[in-house]
């Protein structure tokens, strides 16, 4: 009976996949001139902090290919400022025996950029692809290899996105770089840039309920499964003019993770979203990256 | 007192236009959820000669009726899906040509539309009539490309045309 119900649930002409992944971004754009607001946060437990990620998100749909996005971020993830002992600090980064408490501040700012250039749609399918460009820019002290544009690092990047939807499935791969920023702090003599990073990120989207629609008011509840892979070179670290070998500092060395994100997400009154993943590793070579990651996000349209 | 002559002759005259179209029922393509289609409505009911939506959920298809006093524009419907960043799979019209028996073929004009019935299995029009509408846009762009060279050798008019199969 159970393995019936399975069938008849994967071969429904009602039962399509969803797009609306929470931890990556479809290749399908905001409406023409329709505004979007999304909150969002992670967090997860660096040993002896609950480290927290917070983004303001504002959404706005140019014309029907454009979509452009501004993010304010403030998270806990960061010194507020060079401390005396930074080699120290630097070497144990994120380090369980790491007792520094990181302050929560305002980290900065992200500008995205999306442009569909491809659109085949048909009866319950369509595959669209997009590209698009980001820029940050934040004052974070991030001594890591690993780029990261949403309040780590400021810099460029940039990618192509492709999303195919039949029926029930729905699939997304986002293929990108990240060319991070040097940090540079002339008082201490610091001089810091975080590796190159390239990302391929694959996400499966499949909607649970309703199997058919009433009305608006139906609940959709979605669930989805993201696998972010994440590839970086090593970290650039100059303290006092003398270059610093990142093969000494576990967290400066170049690495490559896999890193699983499962979620569910609910659509209130066809407009409200919200999203709760939960984050696990699959493969890292930086044994130090704290797991889980709980991560929400709620996000509305403003027609 | 002329001026009051004119005004009433020229409600008569929009009366008529606007009583002609009586509804169109567009299907959309790429359409998966109950977010993406409130967001094609949202961006449809913007419209000011729009007065009404029903959208069916699970087959995507929208009917929409329009507001007196107003000339309803279907390409302005269609241009809104794409939009909202969707397709367009069928564009359907019903028209009211009331008591009129028009020879169903060529150059139509009435009550300010222009029509090119391009293929159509009545002798004559009449009363209310479900028409498809050929235009770019108004159906897949796979479809358009059958229509496209008979549409291109028909001399092209200032106003909007719509081209018809019946």
């Amino acid at each position: 009976m159970k393995r019936l119900i399975y069938i008849l649930i994967f071969f429904s002409p009602w039962t399509y996949g969803q797009e609306l992944f929470p931890n990556t971004e479809p290749a399908s754009t905001i409406p023409a001139g329709v505004f979007g607001k999304r909150y969002s946060f992670q967090g997860y437990n660096a040993g002896n902090q609950q480290r927290q990620w917070h983004a303001a998100r504002l959404m706005y749909g140019v014309n029907s290919k454009l979509t452009v996005i501004g993010s304010l971020i403030a998270s806990n993830h960061h010194l507020r400022e060079i401390p005396p002992n930074v080699t120290t600090v630097i070497f144990n980064h994120n380090a369980v025996s790491n007792s520094e408490l990181f302050p929560m501040a305002f980290k900065g700012g992200h500008l995205y950029a999306k442009y569909r250039f491809l659109s085949l749609d048909g009866p319950n399918r369509h595959l669209r692809m997009a590209i698009y460009g980001e820029a940050s820019k934040t004052d974070a002290l991030h001594f890591e290899a690993e780029p990261n544009l949403m309040g780590y690092n400021s810099g460029l990047g940039g990618g192509v996105i492709s999303t195919f939807l039949y029926k029930k499935l729905a699939l997304s791969t986002t293929g990108g770089f990240i060319n991070p920023a040097r940090i540079q702090n002339k008082t201490e003599d610091i001089r810091m840039r975080s590796g190159n990073g390239m990302l391929l990120d694959i996400s499966a989207g499949y909607l649970l309920f309703p199997g058919k629609y009433k009305s608006y008011k139906d609940l959709n509840i979605n669930l989805y499964g993201e696998l972010l892979n994440r590839f970086y070179g090593s970290a650039d670290l100059n303290i006092n003019s003398l270059y610093k070998d990142p093969g000494f500092f576990p967290a400066l060395q170049s690495g490559r993770y896999s890193e699983f994100r499962g979620s569910v997400q609910f659509i209130i009154h066809s407009n409200t979203r919200l999203d709760l993943s939960i984050g696990i590793p699959v493969y890292s070579t930086y044994a130090m990256k704290a797991y889980p990651l709980y991560a929400l996000s709620i996000q509305q349209y403003l027609f | 007192m002329i001026r009051v002559y004119l005004l009433i002759f020229a409600l008569f005259i929009t009366g008529l236009a606007e009583a002609s179209f009586k509804k169109v029922s567009i299907t959309i393509n790429g359409l998966t959820c109950s977010m993406c289609t409130y967001s094609v409505e949202r961006a449809i009911s913007q419209l000011n000669f729009v007065s009404n939506i029903t959208m069916n959920l699970n087959t995507n298809e929208a009917e929409i009726l329009f507001r007196d006093g107003f000339k309803p524009d279907i390409m302005k419907v269609v241009e809104k899906v794409y939009e909202a960043g969707f397709s367009v799979r069928e564009t359907k019209v019903l028209y009211a040509f009331n008591s009129d028996s028009i020879p169903a073929k060529g150059h139509i004009n009435h009550s300010d539309n222009i029509f090119y019935i391009l293929e159509s299995v009545q002798d004559t029009l009449s009363g209310d009539v479900w028409m498809n509408i050929l235009n770019k846009k108004c159906i897949p762009n796979k479809e358009f490309k059958k229509w496209k060279s008979r549409i291109n050798a028909l001399p092209s008019d200032k106003q909007e045309v719509y081209y018809i199969s019946i």
